[in-house]
């Protein structure tokens, strides 16, 4: 049997969420394919949505908007309501939402002929889960949702879901940064899961062996001498806070740091690996599942990376399928025209 | 029209009581907002209001389900009275006519459902005029099911563009060759379906205007029988009562206010009921410091409103005439903001009352007037102020210390006051400060009787003094 592309890798996560390392990266491609994958396969109809709105579906040689993706008869799509008049697919509006965007409400429509649509779902990741119930409600099979550009917030949604990763040569002139950063996403993406020990009670929460948690707001006031240890964090770990538990006087080797998904990881690769060089460990309560990445060797600067060289070391980089979306002969979507 | 601050209906707890009636739709949001207080001439549709909250009442203890089952549907309705407005000037969007769509299914289910009220009949101003004819132009093919698309046999001119756009989608889901040229033809046929649907859109916007009116009305009648039924709501768990509105007498028996009633409840204290009967002329409440006086104006007041705002009152029985008027003239603490005492702020409020004397029968509630000034003059202004208020076309209820203000009125009422001290618990110069009010609370009997104008009022503030824990040596020379 002909490998089934992205869809084959999916396997059957209900949530997919697209995350792209930069602008060219050829998430939108990936998209597309995976849609016209789902088209083919049947079954319950794929529905999609976006986490806010995408930069990339402006065109920026005329500035004009252009309808990015392409979707098929039968599927649903949850889009701003300013934006339904820049879609061409003859649709059938189902319902609000009272979900709300700069660009007014998310509107659901089914899909009654082939076509395009820009998609501009709610900003905030929590909101995905009461659409996802009104989606599931209409039919809906699986859920794709484009995720926004440079940001590994939306990896939340992909809970009990899978993360389709997309990066090129548009990240940065030098293949090796391209594959250091790459595989610094994907080691985010596939921490391990972990219980939280306790209950937490401040926006950072350190437990000791013995299982007493006590709530630190400030990083640099941890006790010296832990031991064996988690710190739980409830929100964000930002790059900052991150470079201050790297100063502290802590004894880092034997810590966990301990987040409520991969999205909430805001800290960069350098401050990272200088944590984990120190022995700290990292882990997530809600783990994601990073089922693909793709490459587009071509940058939007003119250079470009060679083809079968990137993708075979981004393979041994990242440790799942590695697969190049813009391959002309893989490809049947009218987007990509 | 009455003219209370927003800082005056927070002080009688008239907002919090109004927040407490939880309407389904945005109608009966609107509804409530806009109904305001109903004046003299208004009796009829006051009368009609709290008929329909009758009507609700007497439906819900007959079949619960039917009302809560409208509600839930009322509880669909959006807000669509600006898509309304905007379709007499243009073509409604596909968003704008989806909305109108769903509006029409759902207000059709709604009717359906009021119409199977108990006592439906009954109801006052919920009249609806069924939206098929509106449906039939968004949803020729008239299922129950909300969404809204024009099928491609609405115009020759649009199947044709559907039947070509979809012979090109075809197309392009298999053939490798030619795609620039493909998808091209199809951006073309996405043109001609898109023109042709705008002309559709056109016509059915066209076609509505003459509905327009109709809906306009329905969506109020939905407002109006969404906000009786949140009264009704309120009524049942409260108990409240209808009031009778019109004449000129206000008498409440038995009256509550429901906030003080919650938090003595939660000290475990019951609230004593107050009983007034106010007539043209000043009726005045003295009584004993911490005796509650502020609070029984504060309740006559807060019923008096409710009653005027269309809602049962928490009274056993009350009558509430339609004033032109009601004034609020009590300490004000916003006065100091604007750079007056208390005392001048009470003044100014007293003229403005004044000054709309003429627009009808008032009603002036006046708590402590006067008393932010010397004794001396702030006894002869109330008194002065009760002599010419006795005399207006106003009924006005005054709380005082001063005694020679309470001869001028037409009836007196007092707080009932401490009980004898010998019937207190032991040892009641002892404990802490809540300890002693708590005392207070048990010693004091708030009820009202009625007595001769002018009776004195009972010298009780050495004793309250003295309950409070004010020192015996200070006591002994304040009975001097």
């Amino acid at each position: 049997m002909k490998n089934r592309g992205l869809s084959g890798l999916i396997g059957d996560a209900k949530t997919v969420v697209m995350l792209g390392m930069c602008k060219n990266a050829g998430k939108t491609t990936a998209l597309c394919r995976l849609i016209r994958e789902l088209s083919e396969e049947g079954g319950a109809p794929a529905a999609m949505t976006s986490i806010g709105r995408d930069g990339e579906s402006r065109d920026l040689v005329t500035g004009t908007d252009k309808p990015p993706i392409y979707m098929y008869e039968g599927m649903l799509a949850a889009t701003a309501r300013e934006l339904l008049p820049l879609a061409d697919v003859s649709r059938e509006i189902l319902s609000g939402t009272g979900l709300y965007t700069s660009l007014g409400e998310v509107m659901i429509f089914r899909a009654r002929s082939d076509g395009f649509v820009q998609l501009a779902g709610p900003a905030i990741v929590s909101h995905l889960e009461p659409l996802k119930a009104m989606l599931k409600g209409f039919g809906a099979g699986r859920l794709l949702i484009d995720g926004a550009l440079s940001r590994r917030s939306p990896a939340a949604a992909a809970k009990d879901g899978a993360v389709i990763l997309s990066t090129g040569a548009s990240l940065d002139r030098s293949l090796e940064r391209v594959l250091a950063e790459t595989a610094f996403a994907a080691k985010i993406l596939c921490l391990p899961q972990e219980e939280a020990p306790g209950e937490e009670t401040g926006h950072f929460t350190l437990f000791g062996e013995d299982g007493a948690g006590s709530a630190a707001e400030d990083l640099n006031a941890l006790p010296r001498d832990t031991g064996e240890e988690t710190l739980l964090v409830s929100g964000a770990l930002t790059e900052s806070q991150a470079a201050s538990l790297l100063k502290s006087p802590v004894r880092k080797e034997g810590l966990t740091v301990l987040a409520r998904d991969a999205g909430c990881l805001m800290l960069q690769r350098g401050t990272f690996e200088a944590l984990t060089r120190r022995g700290v460990s990292f882990a997530v309560r809600n783990a994601s599942r990073l089922a693909a990445v793709t490459v587009n060797p071509l940058s939007a600067g003119g250079w470009r990376f060679p083809e079968d060289e990137f993708r075979e070391r981004m393979q041994e980089a990242v440790g799942v399928p590695v697969l190049n979306v813009m391959r002309e002969e893989e490809s049947h979507d009218p987007a990509d025209v | 029209m009455i003219r209370l601050t927003f800082e005056q209906k927070e002080e009688l707890g008239f907002n919090t009581v109004r927040s407490w009636l939880q309407p389904a739709s945005p109608y009966g949001i609107a509804r409530l907002k806009e109904e305001g207080f109903y004046g003299p001439e208004q009796q009829a549709e006051l009368e009609r209001e709290l008929d329909n909250v009758a009507v609700l009442l007497a439906a819900l203890s007959e079949n619960e389900a039917a009302v809560l089952s409208l509600q839930q549907a009322l509880s669909g309705l959006k807000e669509v009275r600006g898509t309304l407005a905007v379709c007499r000037e243009r073509s409604l969007t596909e968003v704008e006519l989806y909305e109108l769509t769903a509006f029409c299914l759902r207000l059709r289910d709604c009717i359906k459902k009021a119409e199977a009220l108990p006592g439906y009949e009954w109801l006052h101003g919920a009249g609806f005029i069924a939206p098929d004819p509106a449906i039939r132009i968004l949803h020729p093919e008239d299922s129950s099911r909300i969404s809204f698309y024009i099928e491609d046999a609405r115009t020759p001119t649009l199947q044709a563009a559907r039947s070509e756009k979809r012979a090109l989608e075809l197309r392009l889901r298999t053939e490798e060759a030619n795609r620039p040229q493909l998808i091209a033809a199809r951006q073309e046929a996405v043109l001609k379906e898109e023109e042709a649907l705008n002309e559709i859109y056109r016509d059915i916007s066209e076609a509505l205007r003459p509905h327009l009116a109709d809906l306009e009305h329905d969506a109020e009648a939905a407002g109006r029988l969404d906000a009786a039924i949140a009264k009704a709501l309120l009524a049942r768990r409260f108990s409240c009562s209808r009031p009778l509105v019109g004449g000129e007498n206000l008498t409440l028996e038995d009256a509550l206010h429901p906030l003080v009633a919650e938090a003595l409840k939660a000290r475990g204290r019951a609230f004593v009921p107050i009983s007034a009967e106010l007539s043209r002329g000043v009726t005045v409440i003295t009584g004993a410091n911490m005796g509650g006086k502020s609070i029984a104006l504060k309740t006559v007041v807060l019923n008096t409103l409710l009653a005027l705002s269309g809602c049962y009152v928490f009274c056993r029985r009350a009558a509430v005439p339609l004033f032109a008027n009601l004034e609020l003239i009590n300490r004000d603490f916003s006065n100091a903001e604007r750079g007056l005492s208390s005392f001048g702020g009470e003044i100014l409020r007293f003229n403005e009352a004044v000054s709309r004397l003429g627009e009808g029968l008032s009603f002036i509630a006046m708590d402590e007037f006067a008393r932010g000034t010397n004794t001396e003059e702030g006894e002869a202004i109330a008194r002065a102020a009760v002599s010419f208020l006795s005399k207006q076309n106003a009924v006005t209820l005054l709380t005082t210390h001063y005694d020679n203000t309470a001869a001028l009125a037409v009836r007196h009422y007092q707080v009932k006051g401490l009980k004898k001290l010998e019937e207190l618990p032991e040892g009641t110069v002892s404990g802490t400060g809540t300890d002693r009010l708590r005392l207070i609370e048990q010693a004091m009997d708030y009820g009202l009787i009625e007595v001769e104008p002018g009776t004195k009022c009972p010298r009780d503030a050495i004793a309250i003094s003295r309950l409070l824990g004010l020192p015996e040596e200070i006591l002994k020379e304040a009975a001097k």
